[in-house]
């Protein structure tokens, strides 16, 4: 009996520690999840909808642009809306590189980079191709999946 | 001993599983992590003024993910790869990483003290502001002057009014300082002589910051004319002749 219990005990704990060692990548459903996360945020750049990007953040997020660092999620939607009022941004992709990592065990948190492009029409000219590069952390928070940090660059346009 | 073994394999399950419950709470950096991560920052600009690459990949994980403006670099092994490159090219010193007040994401200031062949930074106080004109992305400008493949760019291009050029004795290629904004690299002539031209993703996103800015510091990252002259006499001075002993003929 001791024995019985000894071993149902252990076969619980093992089953506990077995993602300590297993999660270096997502599982399945997570990676699905980040692929329609990809889709929406792409659908809320093109509709040039700075609340509907900004909503992908968390409260307390940070979006570190290449001209420095912009806190939580009312700025960044300031931001956007600022952005959109200069420019109409389309065909917006964002590809993710490699399947999300997991931070830690808890399944809530994962790394991801990618890189993404899209056209610029200004009110005066344009349009105009950019593209770059991004990593970003991610936390679940309920179903879904929000932006904690983001982190992107721009790739120098090739000289005429 | 069936049971001992037994108690064993709990116990070691039990020091694998700790962790899993432990992590479901959120992470909040204690006084320590903020000691490790100071320790950190400073171990990477230590690698970094040391120019070694080995000291800088380690500290990456093994699994880590670089990611450049030209593309992520994956792996500890291809990160080292990459900055001894760079390190072969560049002399790198005054790396200086700063975290923000917030935890764990910081202004790093890689691009501004590349100081080409040992060059210094120089502090210069001229007292005078300069005008911020902007160049937008849809103006698709590619410039004639400065290096090839020159244009402004939102991470470190600016171009420079003539009389500032001057005035300072700036060139194409050199580094310019400015408070509040950092280092930006000089590869544009500006349109107006006494200005300073960014490039803007939108309008007025620095007019609107800074009107007018100051330079408060220069690198001078190419020897001067003079510097260069003086270096292509001696050699003529050593070598008034020379011969050729060897030819190595390229295949087609």
């Amino acid at each position: 009996m001791k024995i019985h219990f000894l071993l149902a005990l252990a076969g619980l704990a093992i089953w506990f520690a077995f993602p300590v060692v297993a999660q270096q990548t997502a599982d399945p459903k997570t990676i699905e999840q980040f692929d329609e996360f990809n889709k929406k945020f792409d659908e809320a750049f093109n509709n040039n909808d700075a609340a509907a990007v900004a909503a992908f953040f968390t409260e307390d997020a940070v979006q570190v642009t290449p001209e420095g660092p912009i806190y939580g999620q009312e700025a960044i939607e300031k931001h956007f809306a600022n952005l959109f009022t200069q420019i109409h941004v389309s065909e917006h992709i964002n590809k993710t590189d490699r399947p999300p990592h997991p931070i830690g065990t808890a399944g809530n948190e994962v790394w991801r980079n990618g890189e993404w492009s899209f056209t610029l029409q200004g009110k005066s000219g344009g349009p105009i191709q950019l593209k770059g590069y991004w990593s970003a952390i991610n936390v679940r928070e309920g179903d879904d999946w929000k932006i904690r940090m983001l982190t992107y660059n721009l790739t120098p346009a090739e000289a005429k | 001993m069936k049971i001992r073994l037994l108690f064993a394999l709990v116990g070691l399950a039990i020091w694998f599983a700790v962790p899993s419950f432990a992590q479901q709470k959120e992470p909040t950096p204690s006084e320590q992590d903020r000691q490790h991560l100071d320790a950190h920052v400073k171990k990477s600009d230590e690698a970094w003024n040391n120019n070694d690459a080995a000291a800088l990949a380690a500290t990456f994980t093994e699994d880590a993910a670089n990611v450049t403006n030209k593309g992520p670099i994956y792996g500890r092994e291809a990160i080292e790869k990459r900055y001894a490159d760079l390190f072969k090219h560049f002399h790198v010193s005054n790396h200086l990483n700063t975290v923000d007040e917030e935890w764990s994401n910081g202004d790093a200031t890689d691009i501004a003290p590349v100081v080409i062949e040992g060059l210094p930074v120089k502090v210069i106080s001229s007292g005078k502001s300069y005008k911020v004109f902007e160049q937008y992305p849809w103006e698709g400008h590619s410039s004639n002057y400065g290096p090839k493949g020159n244009r402004l760019n939102s991470s470190y291009g600016v171009g420079l009014g003539k009389n500032i050029s001057s005035a300072l004795l700036l060139r194409h290629g050199d580094w310019i300082h400015m408070p509040d904004i950092g280092w930006r690299q000089i590869n544009e002539f500006a349109n107006k002589k006494d200005s300073i031209e960014f490039f803007a993703r939108y309008r007025d996103e620095y007019k609107s910051k800074h009107p007018r800015i100051t330079i408060d510091m220069v690198v001078f990252a190419l020897p001067s004319e003079k510097d260069a002259k003086d270096k292509r006499d001696e050699y003529k001075r050593k070598h008034p002749r020379i011969t050729i002993d060897s030819a190595i003929k390229p295949e087609s």
